[in-house]
């Protein structure tokens, strides 16, 4: 992990990147010569999103390694959620959306014409900012809704015990739900529902996990449990994670995207990517800084 | 503003503007201002006083209210006495809402109960004189079912699959004006309905009076209740449930059966269940297409067929006391029917909702 950081610093400090000034120059990712670094996991080009006419974020250009954890900061508004749906083609859900530029997982664009969306969002899952089990269904049930209602993925029933438990484990969730598998999830804690909702995510095995604000209503003991979560999933999952705490940025990722607007009505932009440590102690720019000490606005 | 407790506390807490309590009426202040707003109208009444020409239990109303309200403006003050008369006149509207309904049930119960025995339940009009006595109501039952029941195969897969195309699907012009017209086709009324299945169904296409015109004709009432009923239902069901199943990639239809509809299943049951409610009463439309039967006729397809608010009509029209008697039975019997349906869909309703536990 401790490898990963420096690489990623020292590459994200040679960049001449990030101005936030036009979009022609926010263009990064190609100067970095692909054989010289790990291939990245997830990564955005060139990036333009709008909701019908009204463009919300503007050129943002960032790269994800593998099996590391990367938070989006900023205020409100300034586009951080609408970046991450852009990123699973959950944007597009909303009436109008639409995006332009380049979303490459793996180095395939998840916005060719002959993708579909639906194998793009079983890659890719997502946690959501409010805890939203389906309240028809049980614990268990919950767990398995992505297997259970997608048989093209050829899951044998006799394997859902196994997978239920293993996400709930994975989850953090096991111990507390072991003997009310049958329950409805709806009937559980709020921290609680969030770790069922990221089991429910995990179970369809995703190569990235998408988390916006996965902590804004949870109270501080489930927020730890969810922060301890993160870390032992990325060792499986790439996972890009929301938050307006930055006390949870620093603790929970490797690298840091803070994005800022210039006032409502203007596109948020990505004002500065990089390692946690650098965003947190060195920030290049004058607006990462004022956000993340506080003297913001 | 702040109100600085800690340098404003006061030596004797009678004497400060700021305490909490003030002087309020005693509980029964209600009733008795009730009562005395009663007797004032029974004694205008005994004495045959007139106020303004009014009758004795507008004044015993208003003599309550003047009397109430100046009682807690005196004592109270001028919010208390506000919220009082304010909530004296929802729970007197709420009454006056309350009162003819139970009445209507009152009158049709004592009247129609004691008409309903086994042989009413299990005997039709067929060879019985009209305006003697004897003869039942099994035709018209069977003919409402059997009406109804085709009204609601009609209209409940067009509806809900009307509802689902406006929920989660429709956007732009083609929503707008299906949005429109089933408004506009929420007011029409009954008889119109009647008179489209009459003229296209019968005169132009030539198909015979018959219960599945009668059952047209109500599915053109039924439908747009439905639809309204279970877009509005499905309309509650959150968007992050949506959101939260297409995120585990699962594909939108499957989306909606599984998650969205399951959802909402109980309250769209309950609209259903009202809507068949509504239409099981509806007289005119069944006069134009099906007209009236003394006997009971299954085959849905051709023929005339009784059904009970027709069977009400024509028993009421026959005007001696043992027709009138059978209306009655009948009516007492529609309302059963009414009444179940809507238990059911109670019950239904109550089976699918989710759960907590």
């Amino acid at each position: 992990m401790d490898a990963h950081r420096t690489s990623v610093s020292s590459d994200t400090a040679t960049d001449p990147t990030v101005e936030a000034t036009g979009q022609e120059k926010l263009v990064t990712s190609s100067i970095v010569s692909p054989e010289a670094v790990p291939q990245f996991r997830i990564e955005l080009k060139n990036l333009d999103i709008y909701y019908s006419d009204f463009l919300a974020v503007q050129g943002v250009s960032l790269q994800v390694r593998p099996q590391s954890v990367m938070s989006f900061i900023g205020p409100s508004g300034c586009g951080k959620s609408t970046v991450l749906r852009s990123v699973d083609r959950m944007h597009e859900v909303t009436p109008g959306a639409r995006v332009s530029g380049q979303v490459l997982l793996d180095g395939e664009d998840i916005y060719a014409p002959n993708v579909d969306p639906v194998l793009v969002r079983r890659t890719i899952g997502m946690v959501f900012q409010r805890p939203n089990p389906f309240p028809t269904m049980s614990i268990y049930d919950n767990v398995i809704a992505g297997l259970k209602l997608e048989k093209s993925r050829g899951v044998k029933k006799s394997s859902f015990d196994d997978t239920v438990e293993r996400s709930l484990r994975g989850a953090n969730l096991w111990d507390e739900v072991k003997d009310r598998l049958d329950r409805p999830g709806a009937g559980l804690s709020g921290g609680q529902q969030q770790r069922l909702c990221i089991a429910r995510a995990i179970a369809v095995e995703p190569e990235v996990l998408l988390m916006d604000e996965p902590c804004s209503a949870l109270d501080p003991i489930s927020t730890l449990a969810i922060e301890d979560l993160i870390h032992d999933l990325k060792n499986q999952y790439t996972i890009i994670i929301v938050t307006h705490n930055m006390q949870q940025a620093a603790r929970v990722s490797d690298e840091t995207a803070f994005f800022n607007l210039e006032s409502v009505g203007e596109p948020g932009r990505l004002i500065e990517v990089g390692s946690t440590t650098d965003i947190f102690s060195q920030p290049k720019h004058q607006q990462t800084e004022d956000y993340i000490s506080g003297r913001f606005g | 503003m702040s109100l600085k407790t800690d340098v404003h506390l006061p030596i004797n807490p009678s004497d400060d503007p700021l305490r909490l309590t003030g002087r309020r009426l005693p509980r029964w202040a209600p009733a008795a201002s009730m009562v005395a707003g009663l007797v004032i109208g029974i004694l205008l009444l005994v004495t045959g006083v007139k106020i303004l020409g009014l009758t004795w239990w507008v004044v015993a109303l208003l003599a309550f209210l003047l009397i109430y309200g100046g009682w807690t403006l005196s004592v109270e003050g001028r919010r208390h006495a506000t919220d009082r008369i304010a909530t004296a006149a929802v729970y007197l509207t709420a009454a006056a809402a309350i009162i003819p309904l139970a009445w209507i049930l009152i009158t049709v119960i004592t009247k129609g109960i004691s008409v309903i025995n086994l042989e009413f339940l299990t005997s039709t009009m067929r060879n019985v004189n009209p305006r003697a006595e004897g003869g039942g109501i099994l035709h018209a039952v069977v003919g409402t079912l059997t009406q109804v029941g085709i009204a609601t195969l009609i209209s409940v897969p067009i509806g809900i699959c009307t509802a689902i195309y406006l929920s989660e699907y429709g956007r732009g012009r083609l929503a707008r004006s299906i949005n429109f017209f089933v408004d506009v086709m929420t007011g029409i009324p009954s008889i119109i309905a009647g008179m489209f299945i009459f003229t296209f169904w019968i005169l132009t296409l030539g198909f015979p009076q018959s219960g599945l015109a009668a059952g047209l004709a109500l599915s053109i009432l039924m439908i747009p209740v439905v639809i309204k009923s279970a877009e509005e239902m499905l309309k509650i069901v959150p968007n992050e449930l949506r959101e939260g199943a297409l995120a585990l990639g699962i594909p939108k239809y499957k989306v909606i059966i599984k998650i969205v509809i399951p959802t909402a299943i109980s309250g769209i049951i309950t609209g259903v269940m009202l809507a068949v409610a509504r239409v099981t009463g509806e007289t005119a439309p069944l006069l134009l297409t099906t007209f009236l039967a003394q006997d009971v006729n299954w085959n849905a397809f051709e023929g005339s067929q009784a059904s009970l608010p027709t069977f009400i009509w024509d028993q009421i029209a026959r005007g001696t006391q043992s027709s009138l008697d059978r209306a009655w039975g009948g009516a007492f019997a529609l309302i059963f029917l009414v009444l179940i349906f809507y238990s059911a869909a109670r019950i239904l309703a109550a089976i699918y909702a989710p759960r907590e536990r």
